[in-house]
C-alpha cells in the first residue's frame, strides 16, 4: 500500500468513524433539531410581522435564509474542546507516536459528523421552512450547488475551530477565543439577517471576512440562486477555504514543534 | 555506533524552561525561566529482541527518555537512533517500526468496541484487511482478548483494557516495543498475566522491549537487563543477574520449626523476623556462607521447612541509590 492510499485510507476510516457515531447519538441530534427549531421558528414569525416592502427581500425567502444559516451553526460540532482535552491531558503524545497526522485526524473525524448532521438539519429545517411559508425558494436545480455551499461552510467552520483548539498550546484554554470567534460569525456572518440588509459600511467589512463564505454567501442562495451568484459562492468558499487549511497546516505546525521542544 | 543495535542512544540529554507562574505579582512580572535537567548525558544501546528495564524513582528522568526515543520530544543534546531512525527527526517514519504504550494513557476509542478500535489502527499503520484480520486472531489468542473484541473499550476493566492495549501497539508488528508503566494499577493476577504475555509475544516474534517501571515485578519477569537511572543520570547499565550478584549482599532464610523461637548466635546472622515457630534470618553474604548457616540450623534444631530467598529488587534498587549518593558525596 503506498502512502496516498494509506492516508486517503485512513482519512476516509476516521470519516466513516465521524459519521457513524453521529448516527449513533440519536439523543444529541433530537437535541439539536429541537434547539434548531426554536430560532428558526421566532425568526419565521419575526419576518412575517416585519414591513419589509422596499427591502428587496420577503419573510418566506428570509425565513428559509435563517433556516440555512442555522442549520450551518448547528451542524458543526465542539472539536475545539476535544483538542484542547487531548492537549491538557497528554493524551495527543499518543496520538503524535502514530504515523498519521494528529489534526488531519480530527478534521476527518469532526467532517464526518458535522456531514451527517447538516443533512439532517437542512433535511428537518427544509421540512419546517416549507411547512411554515408553503414554498421552496429556489429552483430544485440549484439544491445540489446549495447543499453543497453548506457542506463547505460547515467545513471552513469546522477548520476554524481546529486552529482554536491547538491554540491550547499557548494558552492552555481556548474557549475565550472560541466565544469571540462565535459571535463575530454570527454578526458578521449574518446569523439572523442577510448581510445586504446592513448598513454598507458593516456589509463591506462582513463580505470581506471568512464569516460571510460560512454563513451568509451559502444562505443567500436561497435568495438568489442564479448560476452567477453559485459561481461567485464557490468562488469566494474556495479562497477561505484555502487559506483555512494553510492556516491549520501552520498553527499545527508551530505547536507540534512546542510540544517537541518543550514536552506537552 | 552499531548497525545491529535496535535502540543506540549516546549522550542524550534534555532540560526544560520552567517559568514560576503563582500569584497576582507574575500577571504583570515576568519571572525568569529556570533551567531544569530532566536527562543528562545518558548512553546506552540495545540489542535487537533484548528485554530492557529502564528503572528509576518518580521524576528521575525516565519517561523522558522515552518521550525522545520515540519522537516525541527533542532533546537539547546527544543523538540516538532507534531501529535506524533519529527519532525527533523522522518521528512519523519511526513510529511504523515501534510500538508505545502509556499505561495511564489509552490509545483506544473508549467509545467503540475494540474490534473496531483495532481495525482503525490497522489502517493508520496501511495494514491491508487480510493482513490486519490474521494479525488480529494472532493477538487475540495470545493477549486472550478474544472475548473482549467486541465490548465497548469503556466496559473493560483495567488489566482488560491494558491487553487491548497492547494488542493496539502491536497490530502492525512492530521490532521494538516501549512500555511506560504497562501494570500500573493492576492487581496481582493481573500484572502476572501481563507479563506472560508480553514474555511470550517478545519470545515468539523477537519483540525488543523496553520498560519503565515503579514494579520490581516487571522488571523480574519480564526483562534481562535493567538501566538505572536517577536525577537525569544513568546509575547503572547491567544484566539483571549481575544486577543482583553485585547489590546482593543477602539472604533471607525463614526456618519452620519445632521450637518456638529458635536463635543462631553466628557472625552476619541477624533475625529479620519472628512469629512463633517461623524465624526470618538476615544472612550477611560476606560474613558467613548460606550453608554453613543452614547446616547449623539442621543441626540445632527441628526443621520442618526452610526457605531461602533473595531480597526484593527494590531493597537491591534503594542499595543501588545509596551507593550513587555515597560515591557523589
Amino acid at each position: 500500500m503506498n502512502e496516498t492510499s494509506r492516508v486517503l485510507g485512513a482519512s476516509t476510516a476516521f470519516l466513516r468513524l465521524g459519521w457513524h457515531d453521529a448516527c449513533r447519538d440519536r439523543i444529541g441530534l433530537f437535541g439539536r433539531l429541537l434547539l434548531f427549531s426554536i430560532p428558526v421558528v421566532i425568526f419565521a414569525t419575526i419576518w412575517q410581522a416585519t414591513p419589509l416592502a422596499g427591502s428587496g427581500h420577503d419573510a418566506d425567502r428570509l425565513s428559509w435564509y435563517v433556516m440555512m444559516t442555522e442549520a450551518i451553526v448547528f451542524s458543526v460540532g465542539y472539536v475545539f474542546r476535544e483538542i484542547e482535552q487531548d492537549i491538557n491531558s497528554g493524551a495527543i503524545e499518543a496520538a503524535l507516536s502514530r504515523p498519521f497526522a494528529y489534526v488531519l485526524a480530527w478534521i476527518a473525524e469532526e467532517a464526518g459528523g458535522t456531514l451527517f448532521r447538516l443533512l439532517a438539519l437542512l433535511a428537518y429545517g427544509s421540512l419546517i421552512a416549507w411547512l411554515a411559508t408553503g414554498m421552496v425558494p429556489f429552483a430544485w436545480a440549484a439544491a445540489p450547488a446549495i447543499v453543497l455551499a453548506a457542506i463547505f461552510a460547515a467545513f471552513l467552520a469546522l477548520l476554524f475551530q481546529v486552529v482554536i483548539g491547538l491554540l491550547t498550546a499557548w494558552v492552555g484554554t481556548p474557549a475565550p477565543a472560541y466565544w469571540i470567534w462565535q459571535k463575530l460569525v454570527f454578526v458578521f456572518g449574518g446569523l439572523f439577517i442577510p448581510l445586504t440588509l446592513y448598513p454598507d459600511w458593516i456589509r463591506d467589512i462582513g463580505m470581506a471576512t471568512p464569516f460571510a463564505a460560512i454563513l451568509y454567501r451559502p444562505a443567500s442562495l436561497v435568495l438568489a440562486a442564479d448560476q452567477v451568484a453559485i459561481v461567485e459562492v464557490f468562488l469566494w468558499q474556495g479562497l477561505w477555504l484555502a487559506l483555512a487549511l494553510l492556516l491549520v497546516a501552520a498553527v499545527a505546525a508551530a505547536a507540534t514543534r512546542r510540544f517537541l521542544r518543550e514536552g506537552v | 555506533m552499531s548497525a545491529a543495535a535496535a535502540i543506540v542512544v549516546e549522550n542524550l540529554a534534555k532540560s526544560f524552561r520552567v517559568r514560576r507562574r503563582v500569584g497576582l505579582s507574575t500577571l504583570f512580572k515576568r519571572e525568569p525561566a529556570t533551567e531544569v535537567e530532566a536527562v543528562r548525558g545518558i548512553s546506552f544501546s540495545i540489542r535487537p529482541g533484548e528485554r530492557v528495564a529502564f528503572i528509576g524513582p518518580n521524576g528521575a528522568g525516565k519517561s523522558t527518555t522515552l518521550k525522545m526515543l520515540t519522537g516525541i520530544l527533542t532533546p537539547s543534546s546527544g543523538h540516538a537512533e532507534v531501529a535506524g531512525f533519529v527519532p525527533w527527526q523522522e518521528r512519523q517514519k519511526l513510529a511504523r517500526r515501534i510500538g508505545i504504550l502509556f499505561g495511564q494513557r489509552s490509545q483506544l476509542w473508549y467509545h467503540l468496541p475494540v474490534r473496531d478500535s483495532l481495525k482503525l489502527i490497522a489502517r493508520i499503520y496501511g495494514l491491508d484487511r487480510v493482513h490486519a484480520a490474521a494479525r488480529l486472531d494472532r493477538l487475540a489468542g495470545t493477549l486472550a482478548i478474544a472475548d473482549l473484541l467486541d465490548r465497548p473499550v469503556a466496559q473493560l476493566s483495567l488489566g482488560q483494557r491494558l491487553r487491548c492495549e497492547i494488542a493496539a501497539a502491536l497490530m502492525h508488528a512492530p521490532p521494538i516495543l516501549l512500555l511506560d508503566e504497562p501494570t500500573i494499577g493492576l492487581d496481582v493476577s493481573a500484572k502476572a498475566s501481563l507479563r506472560d504475555h508480553l514474555i511470550q509475544l517478545s519470545t515468539e516474534e523477537g519483540t525488543t522491549i523496553l520498560l519503565t517501571s515503579h514494579d520490581t515485578g516487571d522488571i523480574e519477569r519480564i526483562c534481562e537487563r535493567a538501566l538505572v537511572i536517577d536525577k537525569g543520570l544513568l546509575l547503572l547499565d547491567q544484566p539483571l543477574a549481575a544486577l543482583r550478584a553485585q547489590h546482593l549482599r543477602h539472604r533471607l532464610v525463614t526456618l519452620m520449626t519445632e521450637e518456638e523461637s529458635p536463635a543462631l548466635d553466628l557472625p552476619g546472622v541477624a533475625v529479620a523476623s519472628r512469629e512463633p515457630h517461623r524465624t526470618s534470618f538476615a544472612v550477611d553474604l560476606g560474613l558467613i556462607a548460606v550453608e554453613r548457616v543452614v547446616a547449623t540450623a539442621l543441626e540445632r534444631f527441628s526443621v520442618r521447612d526452610l526457605a531461602i530467598e533473595n531480597p526484593p529488587l527494590d531493597d537491591v534498587i534503594r542499595d543501588i541509590y545509596r551507593g550513587a549518593e555515597a560515591r557523589v558525596t
